[in-house]
């Protein structure tokens, strides 16, 4: 009863596009990236890092990779859904950031185009009220609540092998 | 990477999915986005789209590996979608419904080909008796009241938000970008900038955030997503439900009672409202998975039912 979830992350494997490969350069593309201990949503966390941090991938499992940030060397696990090849975060359509050897953040970070300042631009034009985009984004819930959710009917997350 | 280079990596793109609509107009599952392409445009498969100048909506640039937009863009277009349509549909505020379908969907996305996103997927219950459900590209999804209420078992709920956080998965709301000027910013680089910017370069920016929105919501609301990415939406569905150990075939049971009330609809003669504007008929979409995703899926549910209905019940017991 509890092969659910521990199963599909194997059926992950089949289906999940390799997108990056060992040695390859990538940028966190989540908010707040989780570096695991292992392969799995619940495994314990080591660190985190921010969005457009550079990672170096160090090892590939079937859905995940364990990176290696390129400014602390801290190491970790993360589901291959939260990295993304650099050119995927639009560098500067000018080459400016790698000419000029800004920061690898500020690399990352170039091309960001829609963020904050646009979004209260255009609340300030359209009237539109956020509040609650934020109560619903305020939503989100940790993830051993959803597995003690999921082990409420029989599922499980995997910790990927934690003890 | 340089405007030249990007350009190139665009025309690459788009000259891959011409020869795949091309080479197998047959297989609308696994092509859902590239058929979509070419049906919208009424094309067969000629040079003539190979040009970047071709490109008429973004679905053939965009797919589940490959998006024009970053993370971050994503998660902001997706916050002004949620928005607006909150505008239009008060949110149905009772804490324990919403604390429930966020859970529940939240524990599907882990099961999908994506689940990491920038801030992650949250749900919001809509006070509305229309029968409907949304899902923007920053992985805001919502579900009314009236399609709570179709539902009978936690299962049937699960499936409903499978469907929607396959469109997030897939990208289908940002794909139905058919905007030149939201197009052309995207190939001119107009959104790639490094530092705050102000004056009109503020104003241009923020004209064509508006109308990635608009263009967006027009789908959601009014236009519908493609067939092609309605049946991708489907297959994917019934995937996660697969995974986390949920009966698959709850969403054919979903589906046949939203033709039953769509048909009640027609037969009072109303206008279509919700998902019947945006939708195909729900009863193809039951024939499409009958052939295809359900066809060697076993009926059996995996999970605790018993204790996995009770608490729908409990959570929804006021809906």
């Amino acid at each position: 009863m509890r092969r659910s979830i521990a199963f599909f992350l194997f059926v992950l494997a089949a289906v999940t596009l390799s997108a990056v490969n060992v040695g390859q350069l990538v940028t966190i593309s989540v908010r707040e990236a989780e570096l695991r201990s292992n392969p799995g949503f619940l495994a314990t966390v080591q660190t985190r890092l921010a969005y457009g941090d550079s990672v170096r991938v160090v090892e590939k499992r079937p859905g995940w990779v364990r990176v290696q940030a390129v400014e602390t060397e801290m190491d970790g696990w993360l589901h291959e859904s939260a990295v993304a090849p650099p050119a995927d975060l639009r560098l500067s359509s000018t080459g400016r950031a790698g000419d000029t050897g800004a920061s690898t953040r500020e690399i990352a970070l170039a091309g960001r185009g829609f963020n904050q300042q646009i979004e209260a631009e255009y609340q300030e034009q359209q009237q539109i009220d956020f509040t609650m985009v934020d109560e619903m984004e305020g939503f989100l819930q940790p993830t051993d609540e959803l597995a003690a959710f999921l082990s409420a009917i029989g599922g499980s997350i995997s910790d990927g092998g934690d003890q | 990477m340089n405007r030249s280079s990007r350009i190139v990596r665009i025309a690459m793109i788009t000259i891959v999915t011409a020869a795949l609509v091309v080479s197998c107009a047959g297989l609308s599952g696994a092509l859902g986005s590239a058929l979509a392409v070419g049906e919208g445009l009424g094309v067969s498969g000629s040079g003539a789209r190979l040009a970047l100048a071709g490109v008429r909506t973004l679905s053939e640039v965009v797919d589940a590996a490959n998006s024009p937009f970053t993370p971050e863009q994503e998660y902001y277009i997706g916050r002004s979608v949620a928005a607006t349509i909150l505008k239009q549909y008060p949110a149905y505020t009772t804490v324990r419904a919403n604390r429930y379908i966020n859970s529940l969907g939240q524990v599907l996305a882990l099961a999908s080909d994506r689940p990491q996103l920038y801030h992650g997927y949250t749900f919001l219950i809509l006070d509305t008796d229309e029968i409907n459900a949304f899902a923007t590209p920053g992985g805001h999804i919502f579900i009314s009241r009236g399609m709570l209420r179709l539902t009978t078992s936690e299962d049937e709920v699960a499936a409903v938000l499978a469907h929607e956080i396959a469109h997030v998965v897939h990208r289908h709301g940002l794909g139905s970008i058919r905007s030149a000027r939201v197009i052309g910013a995207l190939q001119q680089g107009t959104l790639d900038m490094l530092d705050e910017v102000s004056g009109a370069q503020l104003r241009e920016v923020t004209e064509i955030f508006g109308e990635t929105t608009s263009e967006i919501l027009d789908t959601l609301i009014t236009r519908g997503y493609s067939g092609a990415s309605e049946r991708e939406a489907d297959a994917s569905a019934v995937e996660i439900l697969n995974r986390v150990g949920y009966d698959p075939h709850a969403i054919v049971r979903v589906l046949e009672r939203m033709d039953a009330a769509q048909r009640a609809e027609y037969e009072g003669s109303r206008e279509p409202v919700g998902f019947s504007k945006t939708h195909p008929r729900p009863q193809s979409r039951v024939n499409g998975l009958n052939t295809t995703a359900l066809r060697n899926v076993e009926p059996e549910s995996r999970i605790r039912t018993d204790v996995a209905d009770r608490r729908f019940r409990e959570a929804l017991s006021g809906i």
